[in-house]
């Protein structure tokens, strides 16, 4: 009996009605039924049911289906306008025509298939042509059947003549073929009965309906909270789904990132996405014959306009840089540098326009700079590649900066920022850097990977912006790393617009 | 960042004395060399170069060079800089200044060419002419056999429409301009020489056409096949540099293979950075004086001077010191090389010998402040009060379709920075509003439970002539509610919360925008400024998107509040 008291406790008053109303009947009953005699709604019938049926309180007493047929969205239109057999009609009544100028109707062609097949339409020389004195009478009959089925919801075979029902059961259960959107359908019906156990739920389920659900402010203010018997909630019932406001997933990534680099005592930089070739490319001493500054490479604003100003003295600086090396103690890249085509406005191609202005904004020496900076490649988007995306990079300037440092941060960035297991070093190449080098980690789930790369910025990027101490330079890769954070493989889903895809992402802590 | 391919058999007896690595990775460090596998088709091993200053290291003879000079601690003079040119020239021509000025060239002997040998000298000049001459735009390389030309070579400028041969690949005389119109080469190449009345030709004496540079060379003449030993091998080019580099470089690595160079002389009736009787190879100079200290400080490391020497050496430079300067030593390289322009080139020689691996990583030692953007901070503030009113963030790309704007949105398209060369129309502009990215979700999430109350915080960017880039990136807030009754009201509650936690006193005046339902769009305004728009999308917007559920949308623009500043 202890079962018996436990179930007692945590009835619902939905389940406690069904089983009174199951009580009170002789006969099994269907939700519909049991709706009725409880008085409550047949969907709070049909939810009490099952959680009844799982405790075994009820059970089916029989169970049946009903055939129906219904219109679906194609049927609807063809109701509205033609079913598509008569569209062709419609149409070669106007004299013969090619298929491209029957029309674009859903089914067309399975229709001239049918319509060719009981020699309604002729086709010669690529066009179609209606049979004289042919008999439409079994296409019009379909289109009447389609009229029909559009006045109502669904239709069982008790509603139909025989010959319509035998008509629309025919055309939907040909998957494929032209079915003029009618669908077939099971209506499912059952009755439910009461099981011994449930009859004595029912039997002591009237106290069940005294109990009271909710306390209520009016208990509190008359006290009367104290003769009441509150019922116990079953536990297993799952609760209705909660959405809320949520940081996007890659942001608490990009977050976590930007925390750290915080901690290790860099300061933020921002910056226009519309930049020059000179800040761009220029300032970082890419030469302007270089591969990767040729028009595929990087989008450049429409119309090709100029930046007005480029700052001087630096603009004449960095154009001696490439020339002849300026003052920077540098022969140059030794080529005539362009000064038109260094104002030409491009978008960021790379976050390291920013560490190069930052050079120009007499910077903090010792300092530390970086930037989360969205970019721009000229590239084809596929599952590694997005229309656009964040580089993580920025700049250590110091007087006694070199490149064992650039080592030693690497190394903090692989350990504390992508949980690095183990990590070494290659010599790199860039063109604003020497040394470079570039950093490989083995990462707990992804494995080796590169974690990013860096150098000692040259003296023909520091020095035409009046920079005397060593800058270090450092980049990171950390798109995979996102992606495995938030469980994806393709790059785009990063900006995924999907709500339930968002939804549907985990909010790991991230170091 | 060209990517070659060696057969390691091959390589490894170029390396010589045995060599057989563990790992060739670790070696390939010294070239900034990425061991990338086995080709499937040819089953050569693939390796990817990273530096594209030094193009010496873009063939097996490069890299195995690179490698023996470490293992023997010094690299060895090659013969072809010091031999004396045999009389053989190349005759230059005057007209040439303006298209096409410079030419180099030099005889090979050797060994018969073999198939494998064939593929590798064709793989050499492929690299150097792409990675290194610009896709044949500032230099072209052309292998002749030697034995069919009669020298001297002249390297002359002709009318297209005169000359004519049979150019490798094909079986017909064409004349140049029908190879520039007809041939798979000149199609590809016919934009070097766009808009030259003249074009280069290269002919010997007997007036017989090697090649039309940098197109095609002649079927007759220029078809290297196995068993020929004896090449010509000329290079031109818009910078002599470049085009003697590339010379160098070929010059070594047939060296390397067994080949004797025999240097030629070019005669130019023009004078010429190097004079105007050129020979090739060159000794080209390519050295830098760096102070002693300079190693160790920018290193981090404490190598003894005679450890430095030593270390370069291996790597294959010539070190002594400087004639003029105290303290200081000069750092040379073989002629192959042109790559030093600051005395730091060779200070990452020195790191790249030594393995950056044994450099002990430190962490910079002096405190700095690490600080956020003030429009970061303001941004965060802006998102946290938008995650607490119960929104969802979005993150979307800046890109966008020109199309989503101005007909998708009906927005006015002028203020929209749209972009010269778009890969694709969906990416061929920046966006302008963040309500594209945020209706492009409502386009993809009908299926997700209503209410859907999204926001973004991003940049978008505005066209502005009065600005030095004709344009802003503004960090914008966009908020969208789209449910059965979301109403202007939605929106305007968040937007007056948002307003007085960021105490700002922002007014709405009438805005007549085609997003808008008319008579519910309103600007916002702080200080007489407009700040954003606020209203109900109109069905016409909502339907040309596929929205079936009305929807509000809130846009401000947090780089003109006051504490951005």
């Amino acid at each position: 009996m202890t079962d018996l008291a436990d179930l007692l406790t945590t009835l619902h008053p939905l389940e406690a009605k069904v089983l009174r109303a199951l009580a009170g009947t002789d006969a099994a009953a269907g939700e519909a039924r049991i709706a009725e005699l409880a008085a409550i709604q047949e969907s709070q019938a049909r939810m009490a049911s099952q959680w009844l049926l799982a405790k075994a309180a009820v059970e089916v007493a029989s169970e049946d289906s009903t055939p129906f047929v219904a219109l679906d969205e194609t049927g609807q239109q063809f109701a509205k306008d033609a079913i598509p057999e008569l569209a062709i009609r419609r149409k070669l009544e106007q004299g013969p025509a090619a298929m491209a100028d029957l029309g674009d109707a859903k089914d067309l062609s399975a229709a001239i298939g049918a319509l060719k097949k009981q020699k309604l339409i002729t086709v010669a020389q690529g066009k179609f042509t209606l049979v004289a004195k042919a008999d439409w009478s079994a296409i019009e009959a379909d289109q009447q059947l389609v009229t029909k089925l559009a006045t109502g919801e669904r239709f069982f075979e008790s509603d139909l003549g025989a010959r319509e029902w035998k008509r629309a059961t025919d055309l939907a259960g040909k998957p494929g073929k032209a079915s003029l959107g009618i669908r077939r359908g099971e209506q499912k019906r059952r009755t439910l009965q009461l099981t011994a156990l449930g009859r004595d739920l029912a039997a002591k389920a009237g106290d069940v309906a005294d109990e009271v659900s909710q306390l209520t402010p009016e208990m509190l203010r008359d006290g009367s909270w104290r003769n009441v018997k509150f019922r116990a909630y079953n536990l297993q019932i799952p609760p209705p789904r909660s959405t809320g406001g949520r940081r996007h997933p890659y942001r608490e990534f990009l977050d976590a990132v930007r925390r750290k680099l915080i901690s290790f005592g860099f300061e933020e930089m921002r910056g226009s996405i519309v930049e020059s070739e000179f800040w761009n490319n220029d300032a970082l001493f890419m030469p302007q014959f270089h591969p990767a500054r040729a028009i595929h490479d990087v989008y450049f604003v429409e119309g090709m306009p100029r930046a007005k100003d480029l700052p001087e003295p630096a603009a004449s600086n960095v154009a001696a840089a490439h020339e002849n090396g300026g003052a920077t103690g540098s022969i140059g890249w030794r080529y005539p540098f362009d000064r038109d085509a260094t104002r030409r406005l491009i978008l960021r191609s790379q976050g390291t326009a920013l560490s190069a202005r930052q050079l120009g904004k007499n910077p903090n020496i010792p300092g530390k700079y970086f930037a989360i900076a969205r970019c721009f490649r000229f590239d084809d988007v596929d599952a590694t590649h997005a229309p656009d995306f964040f580089q993580i990079e920025g700049i250590v300037l110091g007087e006694e900066v070199h490149l064992r440092h650039l080592l030693g941060l690497m190394k903090l960035f692989g350990l504390e920022i992508a949980r690095a297991e183990e990590m070494y070093f290659t010599p790199g190449y860039f063109p604003f850097t020497e040394p470079s080098v570039e950093a490989h980690m083995r990462h707990p789930k992804i494995g080796w990977m590169e974690l990013g790369g860096g150098g000692i910025f040259r003296p023909e990027v520091t020095k035409p912006f009046g920079i005397d101490v060593p800058v270090i330079a450092w980049g990171l890769g950390l798109d995979r790393m996102a992606m495995v954070a938030l469980g994806i493989d393709d790059i785009r889903d990063l900006f995924s617009p999907d709500l339930d895809f968002l939804r549907s992402r985990k909010s790991p802590i991230l170091g | 960042m060209p990517t070659i391919l060696v057969d390691l058999d091959d390589f490894y007896a170029l390396v010589g004395d045995g060599y057989q690595p563990a790992r060739i990775e670790d070696d390939l460090e010294l070239v900034k060399g990425e061991f990338k596998g086995p080709d499937p088709t040819t089953g050569r091993t693939r390796i990817e170069l990273n530096d594209t200053n030094r193009p010496d290291l873009w063939s097996a003879a490069g890299i195995a060079r690179q490698i023996r000079a470490r293992r023997r601690g010094k690299t060895e003079t090659h013969a072809a800089f010091a031999a004396t040119p045999g009389g053989k020239k190349i005759l230059a021509d005057a007209k040439a200044a303006d298209i096409r000025p410079y030419v180099a060239g030099f005889i090979a002997r050797g060994p018969a060419v073999t198939d494998a040998s064939l593929a590798e000298l064709i793989q050499s000049q492929e690299k150097l002419c792409d990675g290194y001459g610009a896709k044949r735009k500032t230099v072209s390389v052309g292998i002749y056999r030697a034995q069919k030309i009669a020298f001297p070579v002249h390297y002359r400028m002709v009318d297209p429409r005169t000359a004519k041969f049979v150019p490798l690949g094909m079986d017909d005389e064409l004349n140049l301009a029908q190879i520039l119109e007809q041939h798979p080469k000149g199609k590809e190449y016919a934009h070097i020489l766009a808009g030259k009345p003249l074009v280069p030709l290269l002919q010997d004496a007997n007036d017989q056409i090697l090649s039309f540079p940098p197109i095609i060379n002649s079927r007759a003449i220029g078809e290297v096949v196995a068993g020929d030993t004896e090449l010509f091998v000329e290079a031109t080019g818009t910078d002599l540099r470049s085009v003697l580099l590339v010379e160098n470089i070929l010059a070594v690595d047939l060296e390397d293979r067994g080949w004797t160079i025999e240097p030629m002389v070019v005669e130019y009736p023009f004078d010429t950075p190097f004079g105007r009787e050129v020979r090739a190879p060159y000794p080209l100079p390519n050295e830098v004086e760096v102070p002693n200290d300079d190693f160790n400080r920018l290193l981090g490391g404490e190598l003894s001077h005679d450890e430095i020497a030593k270390q370069l050496r291996a790597y294959g430079c010539d070190v002594a010191k400087s004639a003029t300067a105290k303290h200081t030593t000069r750092v040379s390289t073989p002629p192959y090389r042109q790559d030093y322009m600051h005395p730091v080139d060779a200070i990452e020689d020195l790191a790249v010998v030594v393995g950056v691996n044994t450099l002990e990583p430190i962490w910079p030692a002096r405190f700095t402040p690490g600080r956020l953007a003030t429009l970061t901070l303001l941004e965060d503030k802006v998102r946290e009060l938008m995650i607490g009113l119960g929104f969802e963030e979005i993150i979307a790309n800046v890109l966008c379709s020109k199309v989503d704007i101005t007909e998708r949105l009906r927005l006015d398209g002028s203020q929209v920075v749209a972009i010269e060369n778009p890969m694709s129309e969906s990416y061929a502009a920046l966006r302008p509003t963040l309500l594209a990215s945020l209706l492009a979700v409502e386009e993809r999430s009908a299926k997700t439970a209503y209410p859907h109350r999204v926001f973004e915080v991003g940049e978008a960017v505005v066209r502005d002539d009065d600005e030095n880039h004709l344009s802003r990136t503004e960090p914008l807030l966009g908020a969208l509610v789209a449910h059965p009754e979301a109403r202007f009201s939605d929106l305007h509650s968040v937007l007056s919360y948002v307003a007085f936690y960021l105490d700002v006193a922002i007014e709405l005046r009438p805005l007549d925008r085609g997003c808008f339902l008319p008579g519910r769009g309103a600007e916002l305004v702080l200080d007489g400024k407009s700040v954003g728009m606020l209203g109900e999308l109109h069905p016409e917007v909502l339907e040309r998107w596929g929205v079936k559920m009305p929807a509000s949308y809130l846009e401000l623009r947090i780089s003109a509040l006051p504490d951005a500043r």
